[in-house]
């Protein structure tokens, strides 16, 4: 009981982590690639103005190649000052043209359409509208103050021209070196938090390095917060888990109790009063001879005796067992050794080949059972031969009973089902022998199978 | 031979009385452990074959008391209980037929176990 109450808390942990790393995954992934593309953002902005903003200031973007928009330069003189900035939600006093002013934030990436897009709130001056709030991101006008960035360029003889020098962190001579090294690449991430762009103008090639660490810093922060928050979240359910659990199985294993006790007591119930009824069949015998009634009681006393032998593989759940090495050859070569006198009887002549010293995790008294039944089998259905075969390739270990047959050839894997009988079946057979087989097997994470070819019943175990 | 047969199944008595005098000779049957050891005073037996749920007196301390006395014991116990028995005594599960209880007679009184009963009794004796 244990050990499935074990296996659906290990199986649900296990759902719930793949389910939020793959969220928590997703969520960073989408977060470092929106800064990356922030980044290059900028940094294609600096190309666009050959590799500085510096002069440009003054009214946002500030001198852009034709082709490029050119907002504030389009703007009415008076919108040029700050002083005339008016409406909800804006920084300064004075006044303002709306309508210019829905001019005055555009992006790289909209061509010809001034309007903000991709999510960029506006100031709008106009009555009845909400002003929310100012322009985030890359976006922003007051990027150009703010990024901390150089650039340097190079001619073919490798020599490095300053163009611009925005930054505090890094040295003029190791800004140089650093752009230098970076002059094989097109654009990426470099030294961490540092974006980088290598383009060409007028035979020269320029590098632009970014400090993006402060626009990573959230993006980290929510990396980190999230594994953390994951980590978390699975511990408490598994706690949960541990002690719903609990609760949870206690009615099924109060049911897997009761049955065992039920089963038992059942056995020991009918165990006296048939060795009774064999006993007392016995002395009508003696006394009265052989008769059709006393045969069939003593057929009936056997199939309710092989009946009771089965019971308790009917457990709801398998026995909690310390498993130790066994020696499977020794068993099965006991087994064949104390074989069903039937063989005998019968002259079914027993060919076997088993391989020596071949171990495996198991119960012992499992395996016996598992062959001895295989074993039974044999004797039963076996018209003159019974070939049996041990033999270990790797880790698989393969156990393998072939009889001769009157059976169709074909695959009789329904042999494995409880109370499931061929059409060859002994009189009297309940159809529990192989089904037991197979629950050893599985319960070894083996396979078992059963096929006629060219009239020879095969049974191959696989462990 | 004389055999002491002790379950507390009064059918089982009655039938394997029958059977095992027919077969092997004297019979004498007890229903509890107080019977079992008042027929042990009273008799030399060569053979006890013992029901494991014995009434009122600890199977343990019956086998221990058959063993002092030198007496082969041949144990009837269901096939669980024949799982976990340690081999240091012979055993039978139910249920049985007349031909396999003769047969672990057999086996038992022949000179091997008989060997085996005197050297417990004098290991028992030593102690």
């Amino acid at each position: 009981m244990n050990k499935a109450k074990n296996k659906l808390i290990r199986y649900a942990v296990i759902v719930v982590f793949i389910l939020l790393t793959v969220l928590v995954g997703v969520i960073n992934i989408i977060n470092f690639t929106m800064a990356a593309n922030d980044a290059d953002t900028i940094t294609l902005a600096l190309a666009n103005q050959n590799g500085s903003f510096e002069g440009n200031m003054q009214g946002g973007f500030g001198n852009m190649p034709q082709d490029m928009q050119d907002p504030f330069s389009n703007m009415p003189g008076d919108m040029q000052s700050p002083e005339n900035m008016q409406g909800p939600g804006q920084m300064g006093p004075g006044s303002m043209n709306p309508d210019a002013m829905n001019q005055s934030f555009i992006t790289l990436t909209q061509g010809n359409d001034q309007r903000p897009q991709g999510g960029n709130y506006y100031f709008d001056g106009q009555q009845g509208r909400r002003g929310q709030m100012g322009p985030m991101g890359p976006s922003s006008p007051e990027m150009t103050e703010s990024i901390r960035y150089f650039t340097y360029a190079f001619d073919k003889s490798g020599n490095a021209f300053k163009v611009a020098y925005q930054i505090s962190a890094v040295s003029e001579n190791d800004a140089a070196e650093w752009a230098k090294s970076l002059l094989s690449g097109s654009t990426g991430w470099t030294r961490g938090t540092y974006r980088y762009r290598v383009y060409t103008k007028d035979n020269l090639t320029f590098v632009t390095v970014i400090d993006q660490g402060r626009e990573l810093l959230p993006s980290y922060r929510i990396l980190i917060i999230s594994v953390v928050g994951e980590i978390v979240s699975i511990a408490i359910l598994y706690l949960f888990l541990l002690r719903a659990g609990k609760k949870l199985f206690e009615p099924l294993e109060a049911a897997d109790r009761k049955q065992k006790q039920f089963i038992e007591g059942m056995e020991q119930k009918f165990q006296v009063p048939m060795t009774v009824i064999n006993a007392d069949v016995e002395l009508l015998e003696r006394k009265g001879g052989v008769s059709d009634q006393t045969s069939s009681i003593r057929r009936q006393v056997k199939t309710m005796s092989g009946l009771l032998a089965h019971l308790s593989g009917f457990a709801l759940f398998e026995s909690e067992e310390t498993k130790v090495k066994a020696d499977l050859s020794r068993i099965v070569t006991e087994a064949v050794e104390n074989k069903p006198a039937a063989y005998k009887e019968k002259n079914i002549e027993v060919d076997v080949q088993i391989a020596s010293g071949i171990e495996m995790e198991a119960n012992a008294e499992d395996l016996k059972a598992m062959t001895e039944e295989l074993l039974l089998n044999g004797s039963k259905y076996a018209k003159s031969f019974l070939k049996l075969s041990l033999s270990k390739t790797g880790e698989r270990i393969k156990l393998q009973f072939e009889n001769d047959t009157d059976l169709e050839d074909g695959e009789y894997d329904q042999v494995f089902d409880r109370f499931t009988c061929l059409s060859n079946a002994e009189e009297g057979s309940l159809g529990l022998g192989l089904s037991n087989v197979k629950e050893i097997v599985q319960k070894y994470r083996g396979r078992a199978k059963a096929f006629v070819k060219d009239s020879v019943f095969t049974v191959q175990i696989d462990l | 031979m004389k055999i002491l047969f002790a379950a507390p199944d009064r059918d089982l008595l009655r039938a394997y009385k029958e059977i095992l005098t027919e077969d092997f000779g004297e019979t004498q049957t007890a229903f509890d452990g107080p019977q079992m050891l008042t027929l042990l005073a009273e008799g030399n037996y060569d053979l006890a074959v013992l029901d494991k749920g014995l009434p009122r007196i600890e199977n343990k301390l019956l086998i221990d008391h058959l063993k002092s006395e030198g007496i082969p014991v041949l144990s009837l116990l269901d096939c669980r209980e024949k799982k976990e028995a340690k081999d240091s005594f012979n055993a039978i599960c139910y249920p049985f037929t007349p031909s396999e209880l003769e047969e672990s007679i057999k086996l038992m009184t022949s000179n091997t176990y008989s060997t085996l009963a005197s050297e417990s009794k004098a290991v028992t004796e030593n102690e």
